[in-house]
């Protein structure tokens, strides 16, 4: 084939793609509240809501995603014994939320959990995915294809995943494996500037069909840093119809009296139905903008009942008597020289710090609401038994009513909790990128490991699972060390 | 969060929304204090409709584990 007619086929493919428009998102035929992805409608073997779990996995490229694999691998060691038999607390987890690097790690174990420890290294965590895209972006094929109105960037890095990570699997495969975890992969809406999540209770707002969507979609919808990658456009086919049901919940939280909070909240969810605001289209960027530890999704089931899987239900139902919350944070810290100098930071650091610096002061923020109320439902509890006593003790008199004894634990693991300074040094300063050196990878794996054994909430629910649980020996390798880390 | 105690002569399933929140009463007859969100909810029973009223829009936030919200249905006569 002649130059000339090679190009003429490109531009024709570009024009072909431009005048029919691509969505990644199908319709929803008819709202049903019971099909699609959603916690209700999964189930694990033995994995009973008994003892709850959620793990958060956060942003950070291929740092996050080693990281939150080191977890996981620890969660598959920490074996206890169970009435009726050993049995590995990864077996217990679920639900997994994430965001950006952390969604690969979700999302493949979600998609491949046979095969999620022996495959997901050489899938992602040791593949040059940011060499990869800069390739593809730069054939000539893919130029043409950019140069269509429905296709962008993120289009070419959500195939990317989905040829080489996910084997071309939809929201379907979740579905049809009925399995927990139930995975939320956050993405961020940008007009809302709020989370957007890949899960059928979002998508109902949308009147899309989750089930067609790929997963790599998802994932890639995750990862679109501002700058680096274009948005990703869902349709939004709310105003087309599908006898969308509201759920009551959020139709009392749109009544104006109600604390500002939950207003604004059920305010936002109702702004892709609401026909005067015409939101046709959704774009969403990195979901770490919103939320890049993965908890504030979590946050809303763990604090009120506006949620299909909130715990107050579940709490009130008497079905939950452990919650645990691990939240796995690869934040890092890197040094700044700016201080030492006279000249005024350069863009590219002022960009890095608008882009990254609110985003790391939310996340603290999430954590701290997380931990507040646990505490305060601790300390309800505490002045309800106390009472309780009180009252039998002085006054033979009973309590008006009785509370269903539940148990917290919320661990955080972050390279803050690494002892050795120069070590915490090094791992703070690690790069965020999707590409890292196989030995930083193993690294962070291991450090993961070590983090999750010494976590004192972590050993606290073992213990409770098992009075006589130790955590395994983690060591950190010392020749892995020097070679990442050298002195 | 508010805490509640749904007031009903029998034990009967609770709904806060279209939501189950478990039974008003544990299996000795004492009422739970259930855990509800702040806000407006709307409190319904399950089983028979035999009560007043069908549903209540309450404003959840008062109650306390040690003096809980009280949200009272009626049998019918």
């Amino acid at each position: 084939m002649t130059l000339p007619r090679l190009l003429f086929g490109f531009a024709l493919a570009a024009l072909l793609g431009a005048c029919s428009p691509h969505f990644v998102n199908g319709k929803l035929g008819r709202f049903d509240k019971d099909a699609g992805y959603r916690y209700g409608k999964l189930s694990g073997e033995g994995n009973s809501d008994n003892i709850f779990v959620i793990l958060a996995f956060s942003g950070g490229g291929t740092r996050a995603a080693a990281f939150s694999f080191g977890v996981m691998e620890g969660l598959k060691d920490a074996v206890y014994n169970a009435p009726d038999g050993p049995r590995r607390f990864l077996d217990d987890v679920d639900v997994i939320s994430s965001v950006s690097g952390g969604r690969f790690t979700a999302a493949y174990y979600a998609l491949f959990p046979e095969k999620f420890f022996a495959k997901f290294p050489s899938a992602f965590l040791h593949r040059n995915v940011q060499g990869d895209l800069i390739r593809r972006a730069l054939w000539p094929l893919n130029g043409f294809r950019l140069a269509s109105s429905d296709f962008d960037r993120i289009n070419l890095a959500a195939e990317y995943y989905d040829e080489t990570i996910f084997e071309h699997k939809t929201f379907a495969e979740l579905i049809a494996k009925r399995r927990k975890p139930y995975i939320i992969l956050n993405a961020t809406d940008m007009t809302l500037g709020r989370r957007f999540e890949f899960t059928q209770d979002q998508f109902d707002l949308l009147c899309s069909d989750l089930a067609s969507v790929k997963v790599a979609t998802a994932v890639a919808a995750s990862s679109a840093f501002p700058g680096l990658l274009s948005p990703l456009t869902v349709k939004n086919f709310a105003g087309e119809g599908c006898k969308y049901e509201c759920p009551k919940w959020l139709t009392d939280a749109l009544d104006r009296n109600n604390p500002i909070r939950r207003y604004a909240h059920a305010r936002d969810l109702w702004s892709y139905q609401d026909p005067k605001l015409k939101r046709d289209y959704i774009h969403l960027l990195d979901g770490g903008l919103g939320d890049n530890i993965g908890l504030r999704g979590p946050y809303v089931s763990l604090s009120s009942n506006d949620s299909n899987w909130s715990l107050y239900d579940k709490i009130n139902q008497r079905r939950v008597r452990h919650i645990v919350v691990i939240s796995a944070n690869a934040k890092t810290k890197p040094s700044k020289d700016w201080d030492h100098k006279q000249a005024a930071p350069g863009i590219l650091d002022v960009f890095s710090l608008v882009t990254g610096g609110p985003m790391d002061n939310y996340s603290f923020e999430t954590v701290q609401l997380v931990r507040d109320i646990f505490d305060r439902l601790k300390d309800e509890e505490k002045a309800w038994t106390d009472c309780k006593q009180l009252l039998q003790d002085q006054c033979s008199g009973k309590m008006p009513g009785v509370l269903s004894p539940v148990d917290f634990y919320a661990s955080e693991l972050t390279f803050d909790s690494l002892d050795d300074e120069d070590f915490r040094h090094c791992m703070e300063n690690l790069p965020t990128s999707f590409y890292l050196p196989e030995d930083t990878v193993t690294l962070l794996r291991q450090v993961a490991r070590l983090l999750l054994m010494q976590s004192a909430d972590f050993g606290k629910i073992m213990r409770e699972l098992d009075r006589a649980w130790q955590p395994p020996a983690v060591q950190i390798d010392p020749a892995l060390r020097a070679k990442v880390c050298p002195s | 969060m508010g805490r509640v105690i749904v007031e009903f002569p029998e034990c009967r399933e609770v709904f806060v929304g279209d939501k189950s929140q478990g039974n008003n009463r544990d299996e000795q007859g004492e009422y739970l204090i259930l855990l509800i969100g702040d806000g407006l909810q709307t409190f319904s029973l399950g089983g028979s409709k035999n009560y007043t009223p069908f549903s209540q829009a309450v404003q959840v936030g008062a109650g306390s584990v040690i003096n809980p919200q009280r949200v009272v249905f009626q049998r019918n006569a």
